[in-house]
């Protein structure tokens, strides 16, 4: 079977996806991790990498369509393989049948034996069977349920990209996706595809049939009562923010800790930094603060998960997720993978890098959904704290306000510092106060002694 | 090197990093932070692909020195 | 008009005419004109050597009507009811399904056999059972299912032309039943399903005697708003996937119509298909609406319960679209 290259979920609110652009084309030899396609989304254009070695054999999607996530987009073949693969296991059962008929010790009835060959064994319209989000057997549902693997966004190995029992046990034991999983619905399998065809969320769907069931019918209703598409980008990705943000205050109890932390230690040593650094390596004080972020929840791991339907599943990396706002409006929070980990300079780099790519409409997909926490400074403009909301399927996140000079006792004495409020948003389900609280304390610590960040 | 060429390199580095700016429009006197919504890090890009365009270094200590594009204007062509 | 009998016997009769190969055999088709009347006069007509009266040992007479087929000739072998044709179990799958195969491909079978099957006429539990499923379980055999009077007619003719063995199960509650005929026109595959009538609703799949108590459910469902669409399978052996699946893709609701017993049965077979095949098609439940597991009974209430009716097709067909 040829392995075929879907329309990705680049996030939890994401049911399809706009192909922009094709990078790759057919005969071009790609493989995993290469950026093969340009998919729009509510949050822009995300660069989107593939996860498969091998050739382009065909692209199966023209450039302006919009598909649901989960539809093949274009297969990937053995190098060397041809683009009629595809169409081999036919031909095979018909020259098979064939060879039934001439072979005299396997000659069964040969009419009997042709006319069953020709009925499709297969749903008849690719369509049909290909156009359903993540497509998965009842069993392999019920398999994923009781594992708390999510399905959304997870790679399905087997025939047009099914995902097997064997994928969703392996994506256990490598530990969660970084999309949500939701609590398992009960939809009737024609009702679950047309919904992810006409992108109606099925969490919002109220089911008439048996047990609450949701059918066809109550998938169409929803779709007519549903607003209008609105019609400009920064609309639909505003959109897409409320429902991510709806659904957080609706679901995610909340809790909040702040801490002032002085910050005269950080910036004299940032300022000492950049006087001997070359103008290309000076650092800016978000990347001290990133850092130490990062550094923080390596020993409080909890507050470092997702939320995966019934309990949190704590994330092996540390990727810190950026809140970048745009200037023509909008918010996005891309990661930084593995923000505890390098040097300043590089980590530097990376996020001027990735703030720039943001702003451009040009992030990756793995960007788009692999943050484990997410880091909102809001300091530039002078706001002294800032109380965020979690971005799920996280389970905290981080809100600086400004560096402010701020009168400040130190050993008995009134002093000027430069202090900055730092603000822990986290979810009640996962962790709790006293948890945050010795987040916040690790993270104090870190900053008054950042040559060693 | 005239004020109109430096003037033109700016907004070109400018652009590099805030590519929805109207830069035909600017005005001397506009504020880049307040009014083109800058933040530290686009400002540290702006002044490291000004280094790069003309070799003029902006320190850190002389940020507040190039608050709005006039401001700029001055600060380099005083040391191109 | 003609009857569904009638059909059987021109079509008989046309090949017995035609064709010197042709003879037909089997209990009671001579002296008596056959056990449903279909061979009445054809002892007459065509004599004793064509027309033969067999003792009562079917494993004998359609051993010998597989004998006679390997043998060049086209025999036409009639058995009283399918209860009775488990006597020649032996002689089917040992050796009329088996010959192809175990000869390499040097003798085939030519041959046809016909019997009544189904319930509804008080004839009891040894005279009533629907076994079309055993036979259509075994390769190397065609099993087919006439519902109409144009069928009845064609599928003799089909089942003569074809080299394999092939069985024609008539049911009992059909002889009787009136339609038109048409003896000039080249008939569709045998082997095909038919759309009896179209719907969007729900497809109710039925074949032989039950597919005119779907066509009666469909009438009854339309006076409620259900558009019902009724494929008639016509063929047991083999099953038309194609058109049982696109029919599904089209009303997302199946209602599988079985004379025989539920378990193991047809019914059974047509909506694994569907969970193969149609799995992403379905917006409920397959219903399957079955003989219940018992003998049929002789008392007429009883036996009236037992086999699947028009009500219980309208009940599972509302099920399944959620009216009910």
């Amino acid at each position: 079977m040829v392995p075929e290259f879907v329309m990705p979920s680049l996030g939890a609110d994401m049911t399809a996806g706009t192909l922009a652009k094709w990078r790759v084309a057919v005969g071009d030899t790609v493989s995993h991790g290469d950026i093969i396609a340009e998919v729009e989304t509510d949050k822009g254009i995300i660069e989107v990498e593939v996860f498969e070695s091998g050739v382009v054999q065909e692209l199966l999607v023209r450039e302006g369509e919009k598909v649901p996530v989960g539809t093949p987009m274009a297969q990937i073949g053995e190098p060397g393989a041809g683009a009629e693969a595809g169409a081999a296991p036919v031909a095979e059962s018909v020259a098979e049948a064939g060879a039934v008929a001439e072979s005299a010790a396997e000659a069964v009835v040969v009419a009997e034996a042709r006319a069953e060959r020709v009925t499709p064994r297969r749903p008849m319209h690719r369509g049909g069977l290909l156009r359903e989000g993540p497509m998965a057997s009842p069993a392999v549902r019920r398999r994923a349920h009781e594992l708390d693997v999510s399905l959304e966004g997870l790679h399905g190995s087997g025939e047009h990209g099914r995902i097997t029992i064997e994928d969703v046990q392996h994506a256990a034991e490598v530990g969660p996706s970084p999309s949500v999983s939701r609590d398992r619905v009960r939809i009737s399998p024609y009702a679950r595809r047309i919904a992810a065809d006409r992108g109606v969320e099925i969490e919002r769907i109220r089911g008439t049939g048996p047990g609450g069931a949701i059918r066809a019918d109550d998938v169409l209703r929803a779709e007519a009562s549903r607003p209008a598409e609105p019609v400009s980008a920064a609309d639909r990705m505003q959109r897409a923010i409320a429902a991510a943000m709806t659904r957080a205050n609706d679901e995610i109890p909340h809790y909040y800790v702040e801490q002032t932390i002085d910050m005269g230690a950080a910036l004299a040593w940032l300022r000492d930094f950049n006087a001997s650094a070359s103008i290309e390596e000076r650092l800016v004080s978000g990347v001290l603060v990133l850092r130490a972020v990062a550094r923080a929840l390596r020993k409080h791991r909890s507050l470092n998960a997702t939320w995966q339907g019934v309990e949190a599943v704590p994330s092996k990396e540390i990727n810190v997720g950026l809140a970048v706002s745009l200037r023509g409006g909008g918010l996005v929070a891309p990661a930084l993978r593995n923000t505890d980990e390098g040097s300043l300079t590089e980590l530097m780099a990376r996020m001027t890098d990735l703030v720039a790519r943001a702003r451009s409409g040009t992030l990756r997909s793995s960007e788009m959904t692999a943050a484990t926490i997410t880091l909102t400074a809001l300091g530039e403009r002078g706001v002294e704290s800032v109380t965020p909301i979690i971005f799920p399927p996280q389970v905290a996140i981080v809100g600086c306000g400004a560096t402010v000079e701020r009168p400040w006792v130190v050993e008995g004495r009134v002093v000027v510092r430069p202090v900055m409020r730092v603000t822990l948003g986290a979810d009640h389900r996962v962790s709790n106060g006293h948890q945050g609280a010795r987040f916040l304390s690790t993270l104090e610590s870190l900053l008054q002694e950042p040559d060693k960040l | 090197m005239t004020s109109e060429d430096i003037r033109s390199t700016l907004l070109t580095c400018l652009s590099d990093v805030a590519p929805e700016v109207d830069t035909e429009a600017l005005e001397d006197d506009t504020d880049l932070r307040d009014e083109l919504d800058l933040d530290s890090m686009d400002i540290l890009r702006w002044v490291q692909g000004i280094h790069k365009a003309l070799g003029v270094e902006i320190p850190e200590e002389d940020y507040g020195k190039v608050v709005t594009l006039g401001d700029a204007i001055d600060y380099v062509s005083a040391r191109v | 008009m003609t009857t569904y009998r009638e059909a059987v016997r021109t079509a008989i009769q046309t090949l017995l005419r035609e064709d010197p190969r042709v003879f037909l055999m089997g209990e009671d088709v001579g002296r008596y004109g056959g056990a449903y009347a279909v061979s009445k006069g054809f002892l007459e007509e065509f004599g004793e050597e064509r027309i033969r009266d067999t003792p009562l040992c079917e494993s004998t007479f359609v051993g010998a009507g597989i004998g006679a087929a390997i043998g060049g000739m086209r025999p036409i072998v009639e058995v009283m009811t399918v209860n009775f044709s488990l006597l020649a179990l032996d002689q089917v799958v040992n050796n009329a399904s088996l010959m192809r195969h175990m000869s390499g491909g040097q003798f085939e079978v030519p041959l046809l056999v016909r019997m009544a099957t189904g319930g509804g006429k008080q004839i009891a539990a040894q005279h009533s059972h629907s076994l079309e499923n055993w036979y259509a379980h075994i390769p190397g055999i065609k099993v087919l299912a006439p519902a109409t009077v144009q069928d009845a007619h064609d599928m003799v003719l089909a089942g003569i032309e074809d080299p394999d063995p092939v069985f024609i199960f008539e049911h009992q509650m059909l002889y009787g039943m009136e339609g038109p005929l048409d003896t000039e026109s080249t008939p569709p595959s045998p082997w095909k399903a038919a759309v009896r009538r179209e719907g969007k609703d729900v497809s109710l799949i039925a074949y032989g005697g039950s597919l005119h108590k779907a066509l009666g459910a469909a009438d009854e469902l339309e006076k409620e708003g259900i558009v019902a669409e009724v494929v008639d399978l016509r063929s047991l052996r083999p099953l038309d996937h194609e058109t049982i699946v696109q029919s599904v893709s089209r009303t997302h609701r199946a209602v599988v119509i079985d004379e025989a017993w539920k378990t193991g049965s047809l019914a059974s077979e047509i909506s694994a298909i569907l969970a193969e095949e149609a799995f992403y098609e379905l917006d409920a439940p397959i219903e399957r609406v079955c003989t219940l597991e018992v003998p049929i009974p002789y008392a007429k209430h009883l036996e009236d319960a037992a086999i699947p009716q028009v009500d219980r097709i309208v009940a599972a067909a509302k099920r399944s679209v959620g009216g009910a």
